[in-house]
This record gives C-alpha cells, sequence and structure tokens, in this order.
C-alpha cells in the first residue's frame, strides 16, 4: 500500500474513534441532570468535525483503494462474510452517522441553553446521543473484524 | 434548583420561539429524510441492479452517490422546512430527535439483517 492510501487510512480510523470518543461524552455528560454546556457544544462539535474527516478520508481509500486491493483478497479468504456483512453493513451506517451528528449539533448549539430547566429535550437529547454511539461503536467493531479478515 | 416544565407552563414555554427552533427541526427533519433514503437505496439498488449501476454510472460508485444524494436531499428538506413551516416549536424538537434515534436504529438493523440474509442466500 502506498503511503498515501496508508495515511488515508489511518487518519479514517483516528478521526472515526475520536469521533467516538466524543459522542460517548456527550451521552455520558446529558444524562447529568445539569450537564456543562461549554462541554456539550465543544464535544458536539469535535463529533461532527471527526465524523466528516473520517468520512472522507475512508470514503476516499475505500473508493479508489479496498475495492481492488482488499476486498478480493477478503472474499477469497477463510471469511467472505467480513465483506459481505461487515463492509457492507459498516459503508452504509457510516453514511447515516455525519447526519446525525450535525443535527445533535444544531440542537446543542441552538437550544442548549434550556437543557438544565427542560428534562424533556435533556432526556431526547441523551437518546439521539446514545443512539449515535451505539452506530459508532457498531461502525469501529466492525472495521476491526474486516481489517483482521484482511490479514 | 432545577426547574422542571408541565404542564399549561411547557405548552407557553415551548410556543415561545417558532422561529428560532426552525433551523434545528429543518436538520432533525433532513438527517430523519437522509437516513431512510440511504437505507432505500441500499437496499432497492442490491435488489434491483439497475438502480445500483445507475449510481455507480452518475457518481464513480454507488456509495459516493448514496451519500450525494443523502447530502442533496438533506439540504432540500432543510430549507424547505425554513421556507415552508408554519408552525415549528420545541415540542416538535423533542419529537424529532426522537424519531431520528429510532429510525437511524432501526435502519442500521435492517441493514445488517438485510446483509446476514444476502449473504446466507448465496
Amino acid at each position: 500500500m502506498i503511503p498515501f492510501f496508508k495515511t488515508l487510512l489511518i487518519a479514517h480510523v483516528i478521526f472515526g474513534v475520536i469521533g467516538t470518543m466524543a459522542i460517548y461524552g456527550v451521552l455520558l455528560a446529558t444524562l447529568k441532570k445539569t450537564p456543562s454546556l461549554k462541554f456539550l457544544k465543544c464535544a458536539s462539535l469535535v463529533t461532527f468535525a471527526s465524523f466528516i474527516i473520517s468520512w472522507f478520508s475512508g470514503g476516499y481509500y475505500y473508493v479508489l483503494y479496498y475495492g481492488d486491493m482488499v476486498k478480493p483478497r477478503i472474499l477469497a479468504g477463510q471469511y467472505p462474510w467480513a465483506h459481505k456483512i461487515a463492509t457492507e453493513a459498516k459503508e452504509h451506517i457510516f453514511l447515516f452517522l455525519p447526519f446525525m451528528a450535525l443535527a445533535l449539533m444544531a440542537v446543542l448549539w441552538r437550544m442548549g441553553d434550556q437543557l438544565t430547566t427542560n428534562e424533556v429535550l435533556r432526556k431526547r437529547v441523551a437518546l439521539l446521543a446514545g443512539a449515535i454511539t451505539i452506530l459508532a461503536v457498531f461502525v469501529t467493531l466492525a472495521g476491526i473484524v474486516i481489517s483482521g479478515s484482511a490479514r | 434548583m432545577v426547574n422542571v416544565l408541565h404542564g399549561s407552563d411547557a405548552t407557553f414555554y415551548y410556543g415561545m420561539d417558532s422561529n428560532q427552533s426552525k433551523l434545528v427541526n429543518g436538520i432533525l427533519l433532513g438527517a430523519i429524510g437522509a437516513v431512510i433514503l440511504v437505507t432505500l437505496l441500499t437496499i432497492i439498488g442490491d435488489l434491483y441492479a439497475p438502480l445500483k449501476n445507475l449510481l455507480k454510472d452518475a457518481h464513480y460508485h454507488h456509495w459516493v452517490g448514496k451519500g450525494v444524494w443523502a447530502a442533496v436531499l438533506f439540504v432540500i428538506i432543510v430549507f424547505g422546512y425554513i421556507l415552508g413551516a408554519k408552525n415549528s416549536n420545541k415540542k416538535i424538537t423533542d419529537k424529532l430527535l426522537k424519531i431520528l434515534s429510532c429510525v437511524a436504529i432501526i435502519s442500521a438493523v435492517a441493514l445488517i439483517l438485510f446483509f446476514v440474509y444476502e449473504f446466507s442466500h448465496t
């Protein structure tokens, strides 16, 4: 693999993990009755920016390298399901995340000051942060499975 | 002390600034639309090859096509909602947050089950 694609893959993994950690931080903070708005705004911005960077770097690698060089190796190996299930699910579920992260960020930046007084809103924000966390963890685990099966 | 709104207080509070919540509600609705479109394009595209080929021919790769069309639909819904919604308040925000969370999880489970089914039948 040439250094360019290696860099893209590393950026995809690192920013994906940063985004997952940041959204988990948002989830934990919104479970508190009086969350820190400054932290929530910052963490939601980091989540969105990380997912966007991970989306573009991973997408470029996936479209121009994975399909020709990695996919045939996985399909010919012992674990073809790693591509047919894990990669297929991962690549499409990953498309949800930037839109969901942007929606969460919009709520926190425009209405975040109401979280301490509006319990319903705080619980709904926690629900969305929880959904994004679950999907981000799934995408991360699928990435580990795909990497393992390509070796 | 934390104040929690109930009953008439909540109704008054929720209805206070409909213009302020238009952008947020538009983005939430746009995200719901994008998630549903990606799921439908993926499942229908795998069952009906011409659709997948169309996305591939138009955007180099079907995955890129799904992302582009999800982004286009997202922008259309956001601007459509901002310009067209007559009534937008925080009660709708609460509902849309719940709907987006549920739609995303259901769509993800549907995609996983679909690919498991496809794998076990090929």
